[in-house]
Order: C-alpha cells, then sequence, then structure tokens
C-alpha cells in the first residue's frame, strides 16, 4: 500500500506545484497507479534504497531519482 | 486488477496478502496537472516524505497499528533529528524490517540528501520532512484528513522538490 499512500500525496503536491520525485520498489504497482514520476529500484520490500550499509549507492539512488526532474 | 503472482517482489507473500492485492480497488494517483521545474536542482529546496512509519522516540507517538484501515496520521521530522532517535512503527508485515530498524536513513534519506548539498547537486534540504505509515488500506480519512495539511506544510515551507520514500 505504501505506492498508493505516497502516491495520493504525490499527486496532491503536484497539482500545487511542487515538483516530486519517488522511489520505486514494485514498478507494477506505479504503473497500476499511475504515479506521475518515479524511479525503479532492484531492491526488495523494505529496502528502498538498497544495503542499508552501503551509504554512496543510497545516495546515488537519492541523485538518480531527483535527476529524474530534469 | 493486479497481476500479483507475476511479481516476483511479492512470492513470499500469504495467499490471503496475494488475493487482498490482486482485488484491491486502487486509486488513480495521476495529477490533473504537473509541475515544471523552473529552477536549476542546485537552487532547490528538498524535502523528503517516507511512509516507513518513523517516528520520534520520546517526543512523538507511534504510529497505531490497531487502527482500522490504517493510521492516517503524520509526524513533522526535524530536518536536524538525530537518527537514533527514530524508530520504526510501521504495521505491515509483508516486508522485512531489519533494514529500516539498522539504519533508518534509509527511509528517511537526510544524511544522503546532505550530502548532495554540499556536492551542490541540490540547493538546500528543507528543516522539516513529513512521515506517514504507509499501510492505509482505507484512504478515505488520510485523503480528507492528512493531505492537505501536509501540502499546507510543504508550501508554507517554499519546497521545491519533494522526495518520495515509500518502504
Amino acid at each position: 500500500m505504501c505506492p498508493q499512500t505516497v502516491g495520493l500525496v504525490q499527486k496532491a503536491c503536484e497539482e500545487v506545484g511542487i515538483s516530486t520525485t519517488s522511489i520505486s520498489i514494485i514498478d507494477e504497482i506505479n504503473q497500476k497507479i499511475h504515479a506521475h514520476r518515479y524511479y525503479s529500484v532492484p531492491y526488495e520490500l523494505g529496502f528502498p534504497l538498497g544495503n542499508p550499509k552501503d551509504f554512496e549507492n543510497q545516495i546515488k539512488i537519492c541523485r538518480n531519482a531527483i535527476q529524474l526532474l530534469t | 486488477m493486479l497481476d500479483v503472482y507475476n511479481i516476483s517482489k511479492f512470492s513470499h507473500l500469504s495467499l490471503k496478502n496475494k488475493l487482498g492485492l490482486t482485488v484491491y480497488p486502487w486509486k488513480n494517483c495521476k495529477p490533473k496537472f504537473s509541475a515544471k521545474l523552473i529552477k536549476p536542482l542546485s537552487g532547490c529546496n528538498v524535502a523528503i516524505v517516507s511512509s516507513a512509519g518513523l517516528y520520534v522516540k520520546g517526543e512523538q507517538e507511534k504510529f497505531d497499528y490497531k487502527i482500522k484501515g490504517g493510521d492516517f496520521s503524520y509526524r513533522i521530522i526535524p530536518n536536524n533529528i538525530s537518527m537514533e532517535l527514530l524508530y520504526d512503527s510501521h504495521r505491515s508485515q509483508t516486508f522485512d524490517h531489519s533494514g529500516i530498524r539498522s539504519n533508518p536513513s534509509t527511509g528517511l534519506p537526510i544524511p544522503q540528501l546532505e550530502k548532495l548539498v554540499n556536492d551542490k547537486f541540490i540547493g538546500s534540504i528543507n528543516h522539516q520532512h513529513i512521515s506517514i505509515m504507509g499501510a492505509i488500506t482505507a484512504p478515505g480519512r488520510f485523503i480528507k484528513q492528512s493531505i492537505q495539511p501536509i501540502v499546507h506544510i510543504l508550501i508554507a515551507d517554499k519546497v521545491d522538490i519533494l522526495l518520495f520514500v515509500p518502504i
């Protein structure tokens, strides 16, 4: 349900002019709910930024998600 | 209907959960219109919305797992929070909580965004972020009571970019 919960907030924010981007663990759900903008990651549920000990990779995911806005 | 049985990341779910996800009436989250970012990223103020159910231990209430349909409240997390004070109260048992518990920043990536500010990739991090609990199966109260207050907070803070981190 997380993708839908954040998707609903994302929709409301886009409609008031705030640019948004999201991490996507399950692309099929984001396609189903027509989520506006998301960065797909290959990780399992509970690990949106991958290995909790890999700080550099976590930064890279955040960067790539934000980069979608350009 | 969602083809849950062909989603490998759902292979560990119980039959009951899979069936529930298959027939669930998913909401349409497509915005009627969308914002075009006119500032460069290096000039943008970025906030995070996390659905990991994080709260500040000792200062905020946990998200209540007993609320039918899911706890629709939200928490405001200050940007200068110490990660050790963030605790997970997400009610779903369908995912491994060990990652978030060992490193809460993977649900609310403040340190990671700080690095992006230092690298001048983004301009600034907002002074506060939003934490929600994503397992909301009945989103009516969330839509009516929480989304607009969250949006107003972000507008007042002049947030340019929102990074959503679902769990």
